[in-house]
């Protein structure tokens, strides 16, 4: 939706469910499943508290509609007044990176000693890991006869900073259980 | 006064009982002999806005009698002038389950585009008299069996034999119903447990499973915060707020075990059971907001069958207000000084030179002293930041098996093209 912004966005999955009857009262279920998702973003996007969207975005919707996005000589304007440049943001900023993958598995094994009666053992591990870069970069935006320079929205150069998260979640979940169920009615 | 809306409930109801009703609401003055009314004749007829006309013509249909008004905002009934003579037939037969031959008692057999219907008694037999000879279409129709129907010629004073066999039709109510811990069949639930199949799923072109059950399921509310791929930051809600402070989400167990809808492959999902009264208690305290149960989708056994879908999308941002451009702002500036008591910034030459998109820009009447300048040309700061997007998924499928096994093997690629946050106000 943002021109300039990085375009490396995208998330893949792959599944294999297995099912095998050992015999007509023993089945096993097996499910395996990857999910990944890349997703990478404009860089140190900040929002106000009555929008969750980020301030670039509110300055594209609100910018002076007499400011221009360059100066005489092609360097971002400097919006003057307070306002910002939303094309600069967009364009100078670093790239933001997001990535989270997944791999769950699923074994259950099903026994049926009596008929109606199912005995129920399963197991589930859900391993994630999530691997986040977001850095927020300094950009420098000019008046318009470049006569002096102004940081100004995104960072100041004395203020940039890189966020780092990693993770790394396992779920390891194990049922038993038995369960009934009365032999089909048959009506009259 | 014909189209006064009545709220009309005849349940055999006499007819001049009826037409007193119909009167007192439309406050219509009906006049008419006793004699000019078939008197055994009973009247059935629900209708919530009906109009007075409508409801007249369907009480007296098969009377014999016709409405003639006067001026004065009355209404005669007189007697029907004998018309020519109807030459009539009569359909009868049979109606029987398809292999078997088993009579299908009460099932209902019906002359399309008439009122003449009959049921089947315990042999499965019927019979429908005084019908109009010429062709017309039966048909016949029983719960539990797919409707069937054919056409036929009716002869004056004949019988005309028309038997049906119908096919038995799998209905909704044998579906089976993930629950706690278990399946039941849907005749048999008595719970608050809503279910929706994979078809919904897949009837729409949706990316994100949370999407995907968006408005689907009874009671379930999804709302979206944001419109980034990735984090739509999706908000889940089964049992409403519970918690000033705390998360509303319920439990979701996929194939058993509790995970995470975002990542997951709608395309994968067999069905979903969302558990909202007490059977969600059986998963103990991780249920206090409600169970969503989430299966996927098994092996058909058999030959491998491949299924391949994709689905390509503009993305666009909607609900953008206007904003103005140099030229209505610089008027709007000078409206707001003039009721300011100010003198407009903008003269006539100045705006001249916006209409006309000036490039050379001057030192600002006001705050120049600052190095600010005024400028004359215009900036779409959207159509300079926005474009539109562009987003493709493929989804890849193998299902098959032997006598023992069966498997289901699923690929998905999700790849939104050039995005980036879309503004929702909280």
């Amino acid at each position: 939706m943002i021109r300039y912004a990085n375009d490396n966005n995208r998330r893949y999955n792959l599944r294999l469910n297995y099912d095998y009857d050992f015999s007509r009262r023993i089945r096993l279920e097996s499910k395996l499943s990857l999910e990944n998702q890349d997703r990478s973003d404009i860089g140190g996007l900040s929002h106000g508290a009555w929008c969750s969207c980020p301030w670039l975005v509110v300055e594209a919707i609100f910018g002076m509609p007499n400011h221009p996005v360059y100066t005489r000589s092609g360097q971002h304007f400097f919006a003057q007044g307070g306002w910002g440049n939303a094309v600069a943001q967009a364009k100078e900023a670093a790239t933001a990176t997001f990535a989270a993958r997944g791999v769950n598995t699923n074994f259950k094994l099903i026994v049926e000693p009596l008929d109606g009666l199912k005995l129920n053992l399963q197991s589930g591990i859900n391993y994630r890991t999530d691997d986040n870069t977001d850095i927020g970069k300094s950009s420098p935006l000019y008046r318009w006869d470049d006569s002096s320079i102004a940081y100004y929205s995104i960072a100041n150069p004395d203020q940039n900073w890189v966020d780092r998260y990693n993770a790394t979640t396992r779920h390891r979940n194990y049922v038993g259980y038995a369960c009934g169920a009365p032999r089909k009615l048959v009506h009259g | 006064m014909l189209r006064r809306p009545l709220s009309l409930a005849f349940d055999s109801t006499p007819l001049k009982q009826a037409l007193a009703e119909i009167s007192r609401q439309a406050g219509l003055s009906l006049v008419y002999a006793d004699d000019v009314l078939p008197a055994a004749t009973l009247v059935n007829l629900r209708a919530d806005h009906i109009a007075v006309a409508a409801a007249l013509m369907d009480v007296l249909l098969d009377a014999g009698v016709d409405v003639v008004f006067t001026r004065d905002g009355r209404a005669t009934l007189v007697k029907r002038p004998p018309g020519p003579a109807v030459q009539l037939g009569s359909i009868a037969g049979t109606v029987t389950a398809a292999g078997g031959g088993t009579p299908l008692p009460r099932a209902t057999i019906t002359v399309t585009g008439t009122r003449l219907t009959a049921e089947a008694d315990a042999a499965g037999r019927y019979s429908i008299s005084s019908v109009p000879v010429g062709t017309h279409r039966v048909r016949a129709r029983m719960l539990g069996y797919a409707a069937a129907d054919t056409s036929v010629v009716v002869e004056e004073g004949k019988e005309t034999v028309v038997d049906f066999q119908l096919k038995a039709q799998a209905i909704e109510l044998e579906a089976v119903v993930a629950v706690g811990y278990g399946e039941k069949r849907r005749e048999n639930l008595t719970g608050a447990v809503a279910s929706i199949g994979s078809e919904p799923l897949e009837s729409r072109p949706i990316t994100n499973t949370l999407a995907a059950i968006q408005g689907v399921i009874p009671g379930v509310v999804v709302e979206r915060s944001g419109g980034q791929p990735g984090v739509e930051d999706f908000s889940l809600d089964l049992r409403g707020a519970s918690s000033t402070n705390g998360g509303n989400s319920p439990l979701v167990l996929i194939d058993g075990v509790p995970g995470k809808l975002e990542l997951l492959n709608p395309a994968d999902i067999e069905t979903i059971s969302v558990l909202k009264d007490a059977a969600a208690s059986i998963y103990g305290a991780r249920a206090a907001d409600g169970v969503l149960l989430v299966t996927t989708k098994k092996g058909t056994r058999g030959a491998t069958r491949f299924t391949y879908s994709t689905n390509a999308a503009i993305t666009k941002l909607t609900g953008m207000m206007d904003t103005p451009n140099n030229y209505q702002m610089a008027i709007m500036d000078n409206e707001a000084n003039i009721h300011n008591g100010a003198a407009p910034m903008y003269t006539p030459d100045l705006l001249n030179r916006v209409r006309i998109g000036d490039p050379t820009p001057i030192p600002h009447p006001i705050y120049g002293s600052s190095g600010r300048m005024l400028f004359f040309t215009n900036t779409d700061w959207r159509k300079a930041v926005f474009e539109n997007g562009f987003e493709r998924k493929h989804t890849l499928t193998a299902s098959g098996g032997g006598q023992n096994s069966s498997y289901y093997l699923s690929g998905d690629l999700f790849r939104p093209g050039r995005r980036d946050s879309i503004c929702q106000r909280q």
